[in-house]
């Protein structure tokens, strides 16, 4: 098990530095500089211009750049953003980051439980209405571009039936008097767009679990639990479900990996905080800091959930020898 | 075992919540005073009032700092922080007059020693950049007493009055003397002399503002002044129409009928007053170079078509003088012009076809025309993707110029990157069409001089990145900005617009016009006429007095949606509490 461990780490941080290579590649290969995009449309003298070259440090040969820029990062120095300066990517990160975690988490867990829980009881009665009525369901919403689905229940629920606020995070308000209504306030807010995020996406997991589900009910020892007299609940769940659920493991990390910049048009839409709008509008700017710590989050987390995902994964199968 | 656990834990949860939801109270956040909520489009990029550049700051900042007048959308000067100014007659020396008693919101004076330090500032940091425009000409200033600033130029420059009025915001000295950087400071915590008071910012959510007390105008009306960011543009207009919030900008067009006619909402057409949405050609590629081939151009493509279907007449009809009828005092008084005016579609083909025939265009088996020296008609239009309608002007305009021989490749591309393309920092622009728009300060100079004057070292947006340069309105373009007699002025004005309709440099397809909407049920006081972000809004408008005893600013939590939660929380637990079962051997 060490010796796998040892493997699986070595493995991870390859990756890991391949990425922060590619962290700083990527962004300067887009055409188009933050310069321009900071101009807009203010004619600028030059000596302006050239003040702005040297403030971002872009004046410096790129492979200058490039070694800063690794040195900093393992340093825990982002910088400082171009098209928030002079705020520190950290800080903007920080801000912005637990709105994301917490919409996505929470979306993420409410989708692998209901796609885990469809998933078996399709399985269980395969072939059935019941089964043909989840799949179908499931497939249309996934199929729905996301932000109209987003569009519809924002404005179907908020607005026709005036049930929830029309975007933000929080309600317009002086400050609150105490914690709790906050987090109502929250929680409130975060209602719709969470409801997107799991509609639109547990579809996927629905069909992982029913497919697997299915192979695992033709085995002999779902039959001989059947054939021993066991209650439909014990050998769905305790026996079969259990069984299947190992892809999902793999399933959920994948999805975990997702978290951080994976809901980019929901909280466009919902005009969330998050951490993928920001991408989205780092990208246009070509804030090439920001980017760089954004990715870097992405990756990390990435990295660390697959990570995760094959110890677990290892753990809990004892048929996988390493 | 567990799972009854688990199950007996969740009822408890509902009964928990149940009982504090039916003691919980609404959140009740207003005073007498009452706050608007107003919307953003997207986060302000900083509060720096130097170096910010986000649209949206701009709008925040202007309720915090001020300048020295504000120019109205009929054009004249609004005293703000100077109550009178006079200009010396030879547009060399410019006297501005303090207003009294002004104090910053911090408590310390005004004087005239915090403006000659603004501007000090911004000329010795070139990095300030919102200032520069104002400074490049400045000799220096002077603060002969408190209460006055006299400033020296070293050449004529009559839009100085408009540059150093209105573009740049007094800073106090007292707190900017000491940053050591004042184009990395992040100024967090502004002080400035104007209605309302940084309270607090949430990043990518909103921003929080108060009334100031001793305002020199009088304390606002309203509490507080809340901007809530909306970046979806359907959830803005919803949200005013739901009554979220008090007021919205930045709507498209294509939302304007949900809005028209809805009980207790204004709907509010602002015309950028100096604003130029044009379709632009390379003149270095032949055969822009030729005057008729643009004549040509100009006639073809549709503007009543742009302005009818595109714009859904919500716009300015573009004028070949470039300036706008809202530029009252300098709009040639046959804006807009083009020579296609009054002439029906098939008129303006066959006059566009005759020029290019009468050049030696003859159009080739496909239909193309060819010139004399085998160039084919054929060329690629960069068309910027934000906003939509510059692809669709895009469209149309290719499908004018087809009906003259002429094929256009509309290619959508990025707005930076089309920005990038068409006026490179470095190296010849390499293009041959494109559609571009920008919105300038409220004087002619503003736009045409610093778009078609064409000698370097003043960087020329246009006539760099086109190449074109007419020494007969570069002439012009120096002599208005030296005339300091404001009839000379508006004649040089005309004359200027005229050649600029015959020369063609660029096409304007439209000039834009904003789109807000406000409420009405619940504050009055609004300023239409000058717009939701005005001043004159924010000093005006108060809660109507009906409405005051029955406070709602906050969304209220209905109850039912906290039973909602605690059934979906119970779900949840009881899958958890099924899939960790699962970890148990099943009985044999």
């Amino acid at each position: 098990m060490r010796e796998f461990v040892l493997k699986r780490s070595v493995f991870m941080l390859i990756t890991f530095l391949v990425v922060l290579c590619l962290n700083f590649i990527l962004p300067r290969v887009m055409p188009g500089d933050p310069i321009t995009h900071l101009m807009g449309d203010v004619r600028l003298p030059p000596a302006v211009r050239q003040s702005l070259i040297a403030r971002f440090g872009m004046n410096k040969p790129v492979w200058e750049q490039f070694l800063a820029y690794l040195a900093n990062t393992f340093r825990g120095d982002f910088g400082v953003s171009f098209s928030q300066y002079p705020k520190s990517v950290a800080t903007i990160l920080l801000e912005r980051l637990p709105w994301t975690l917490f919409l996505l988490t929470t979306s993420v867990t409410l989708s692998t439980l209901l796609g885990i829980y469809l998933g078996v009881i399709g399985a269980w009665r395969h072939g059935s209405r019941i089964d043909v009525g989840i799949q179908a369901t499931g497939l249309a919403l996934w199929s729905m571009p996301i932000f109209w689905l987003g569009m519809l229940l924002l404005y179907g629920l908020g607005y026709v039936l005036g049930l929830f606020p029309m975007g933000g995070a929080t309600s317009a308000v002086m400050s609150y008097p105490n914690t709790l209504e906050f987090v109502k306030d929250v929680l409130w807010h975060s209602t719709v767009p969470i409801l997107t995020l799991t509609l639109g996406s547990y579809a996927s997991n629905t069909l992982i679990m029913r497919g697997a589900m299915l192979e695992v009910l033709s085995e002999d020892y779902v039959l001989t639990a059947e054939a021993k007299g066991l209650g439909q609940n014990n050998v769905m769940w305790r026996h079969a479900g259990r069984n299947a659920m190992l892809p999902m493991v793999t399933v959920i990390a994948l999805n975990l990996a997702g978290v951080v910049g994976g809901a980019v048009f929901t909280e466009t839409v919902f005009s969330y905080p998050g951490v993928g709008l920001l991408i989205f509008n780092a990208i246009q700017a070509h804030d090439y800091p920001l980017l760089q710590g954004a990715f870097f989050v992405v990756a990390v987390t990435t990295i660390a959930a697959n990570f995760f995902a094959d110890l677990l994964y290892a753990r809990l199968d004892p048929r996988i020898k390493y | 075992m567990k799972k009854n656990t688990v199950r007996v834990l969740g009822i408890l949860l509902i009964v928990a919540m149940t009982a504090n939801f039916i003691a919980s109270t609404p959140v009740k956040s207003q005073t007498s005073g009452g706050t608007l909520i107003l919307s953003l489009y997207f986060d302000i990029d900083s509060l720096n009032p130097f170096t910010m550049a986000a649209d949206p700051a701009f709008r925040v900042t202007e309720k915090i700092y001020e300048t020295l007048f504000i120019v109205l959308n009929n054009g004249s000067y609004y005293p703000q922080l100077a109550e009178s100014w006079s200009v010396s007659s030879d547009a060399k020396s410019y006297t501005f007059n303090l207003r009294h008693g002004v104090t910053w919101q911090d408590g310390q004076p005004f004087t005239s020693q915090d403006v000659k330090y603004t501007f000090d500032l911004a000329k010795q940091n070139s990095a300030l950049s919102n200032a520069q425009l104002a400074v490049t000409s400045l000799d220096s200033v002077e603060a002969p007493d408190d209460y006055t600033v006299v400033f020296h130029l070293s050449t004529a420059l009559v839009p100085f009055l408009m540059y150093a009025g209105y573009d740049v915001k007094i800073v106090p000295k007292h707190i900017w003397e000491k940053v050591s950087d004042p184009a990395k400071y992040p100024n967090d915590n502004p002080i400035g002399t104007g209605p309302f008071m940084f309270v607090s910012r949430t990043p990518g959510q909103q921003l929080v503002l108060k009334a100031y007390d001793n305002y020199w105008g009088g304390r606002p009306h309203v509490d507080g002044l809340i901007f809530k960011i909306y970046t979806n543009a359907d959830a803005r207009v919803l949200a005013v129409l739901k009554g979220e919030i008090d007021g919205a900008g930045s709507i498209p067009s294509t939302s304007i009928g949900s809005l028209i006619g809805q009980p207790n909402v204004t709907v509010i057409k602002t015309p950028g007053t100096n604003v130029n949405n044009w379709l632009g050609y390379n003149l270095r590629v032949y055969p822009f170079n030729v005057r008729q081939v643009r004549q040509a151009i100009d006639y073809a493509v549709d503007k009543d078509f742009i302005y009818n279907q595109i714009e859904m007449g919500i716009a300015m009809h573009g004028s070949d003088g470039d300036l706008t009828p809202a530029m009252k005092e300098w709009a040639h008084p046959d804006a807009p012009l083009w020579k296609g005016k009054g002439m029906s579609a098939d008129q303006r083909v066959a006059a566009a076809n005759a020029l290019l025939d009468g050049l030696g265009f003859k159009a080739g088996a496909d239909g193309i025309r060819v010139t004399p020296n085998g160039t084919r008609l054929e060329f690629d239009l960069l068309a910027p993707a934000s906003p939509s309608d510059y692809v669709r002007c895009g469209e149309a305009v290719a499908n004018d110029l087809g009906k003259i021989g002429m094929k256009i490749n509309v290619k959508p591309l990025e707005t930076d990157t089309v920005i990038n393309i068409v006026y490179p920092s470095s190296g010849v622009p390499d293009y041959e069409m494109y559609i571009m728009g920008c919105g300038y300060d409220p004087d002619p100079d503003a736009s045409l001089y610093l778009e078609f004057f064409s000698n370097p070292p003043v960087p020329s947006w246009t006539a760099d990145s086109e190449g074109y340069g007419n020494s007969t309105i570069n002439a012009l373009l120096i002599q208005q900005r030296q005339e300091p007699d404001t009839a000379k002025r508006q004649a040089l004005m005309y004359k200027i617009q005229e050649l600029l309709a015959d020369d063609l440099p660029y096409i304007p397809l439209f000039h834009r016009v904003g789109i807000a909407a406000h409420r009405t049920d619940k504050f009055t006081g609004w300023n239409d006429q000058e717009g939701l972000y005005s001043w004159f809004t924010a000093v005006n408008v108060r809660l109507i007095e009906t409405t005051a005893a029955q406070p709602q600013v906050v969304e209220e939590t209905p109850t039912w949606v906290w039973l909602l939660a605690a059934v979906a929380i119970l779900v949840v637990l009881g899958s958890v509490g099924y899939v960790l079962s699962l970890r148990r051997k099943p009985k044999q």
